[in-house]
């Protein structure tokens, strides 16, 4: 069939697709995600059900395994020694996350990452703790390693985290030696980038990056990450400065939800 | 409703499932394939441009909702898609029809996402090129040829 290319705008199939981009481009304008609350509410619920499942599902299959596992001594010790390395190293997560609490004394929320969105080239999280956990927008999350992202959608039992390495993240950094400050974002690809130091300062591979403690959003000296690689340039005002992040953001299983956002950054510190 | 459409509803729910819950499993170096994106171009090359296109901003909405984009945006790029599915598939020969439909379709899905996702910020577009859109792009080829292949009898079954 030749190719007509007329033929393709002459149907009432490109009305409708106008009538789509149009309510595309308005919901972008808006980006308001209480209006289509009901929806996001369903499919978040939906999916925190099925990812239980996959849970229950995973610990049926241990249980099984471990019944083999008496009945052949040979095959038992092996599969006794990797069940005992995955709750080590849970184990070792949640020390971390516990200790992290104690040193800053902030007040926590505990979430178990159940998902990830759709999106292209960046993975947000679906934690299962929301509203009814007293979860809130702009909340940050962490997790042993360092910082990990904020809260920026709540339903009442589910929330979505940006993390640090989406286009949309800008945090308020500090270098820890220097204290001078300047801006983490992600221009996609696997490194961050912190912005803004004049070409003065004195920057040193392997320099520890924590928030700055600036915004209304992070507290101070949450670990980022450490600088990998220095670039400048004579005609430059500031420096090019990468920072590999501390956490690994392939395989994050559990997370802190910190809470600071609506009340100001002192006024949910313990006090000693 | 006929039990074809409910097949494809069916199917629109399952990918939605995995492509949240599963789908970082099988993710190679960020790259994923797009599983609502396979079950869209599927339904306008039996639908038409009209139903995909629908198809499109209904999954879109959805999925942006679960998301941190910004909403419309999934939206947006998903009924392009669907609509330019149901339009251009006829003029592919019925053997890689579906080939090169998602291809091509979702090549400009792919770009509408980032070309609207990285609108002022400091990107470049040779990392989008070659760093995302591609090998997302193949992936989701890759994965959708042999969905569909393995899919398509059961599907034609009324």
């Amino acid at each position: 069939m030749k190719f007509t290319p007329f033929l393709l705008f002459y149907r009432k199939p490109l009305f409708l697709l106008t009538i789509y981009v149009f309510l595309s481009l308005l919901l972008m304008h808006f980006n308001d995600p209480a209006s289509l609350r009901v929806i996001s509410n369903i499919s978040l619920q939906v999916v925190e059900v099925f990812a239980n499942i996959r849970h229950d599902i995973s610990l049926w299959k241990d249980y099984q395994e471990e019944a083999h596992r008496l009945r052949e001594e040979n095959a038992r010790l092996k599969l006794a020694n990797q069940r005992s390395r995955e709750m080590m190293l849970e184990n070792m997560r949640l020390k971390k996350l516990l200790n992290l609490g104690e040193n800053h004394q902030y007040n926590f929320i505990a979430a178990r990452v159940i998902g990830s969105g759709i999106e292209l080239g960046i993975r947000s999280l679906i934690l299962d703790a929301g509203e009814s956990d007293s979860v809130r927008e702009n909340m940050p999350v962490i997790n042993g390693d360092g910082l990990v992202g904020k809260i920026i959608s709540v339903t009442p039992d589910q929330s979505i985290t940006q993390v640090l390495m989406d286009h949309n993240s800008l945090v308020s950094a500090r270098l820890e030696i220097s204290r001078e400050s300047g801006v983490i974002g992600w221009d996609g690809r696997s490194w961050l980038n912190l912005q803004y130091i004049s070409r003065d300062v004195a920057v040193s591979f392997g320099e520890v990056v924590v928030t700055s403690g600036l915004s209304r959003i992070y507290p101070p000296d949450l670990r980022i990450g450490v600088v990998s690689h220095i670039e400048q340039n004579d005609y430059d005002l500031f420096k090019k400065i990468r920072v590999t992040p501390s956490v690994n953001f392939e395989a994050l299983e559990e997370v802190m939800i910190l809470k600071t956002a609506g009340l100001g950054l002192t006024e949910n510190l313990t006090s000693e | 409703m006929s039990k074809k459409i409910w097949k494809y509803i069916f199917l629109f729910m399952v990918a939605f499932l995995f492509q949240l819950i599963f789908i970082r499993y099988i993710e190679i170096l960020r790259w994923k394939p797009d599983l609502i994106l396979i079950v869209i171009v599927m339904f306008s090359i039996e639908y038409g441009p009209s139903y995909g296109s629908t198809a499109g901003f209904i999954t879109g909405v959805v999925g942006d909702l679960a998301s941190s984009h910004l909403i419309g945006l999934g939206a947006l790029s998903k009924s392009i898609t669907g609509y330019l599915s149901g339009s251009l598939s006829r003029y592919f020969k019925e053997r890689s029809q579906f080939i090169l439909t998602l291809a091509l379709t979702g090549f400009v899905h792919h770009f509408i996402y980032f070309l609207v996702s990285t609108l002022g910020k400091d990107f470049s577009w040779h990392i989008i090129m070659f760093v995302y859109i591609i090998p997302n792009l193949f992936y989701t080829v890759l994965v959708g040829a042999f969905i569909y292949y393995f899919l398509i009898n059961w599907l034609k079954e009324e």
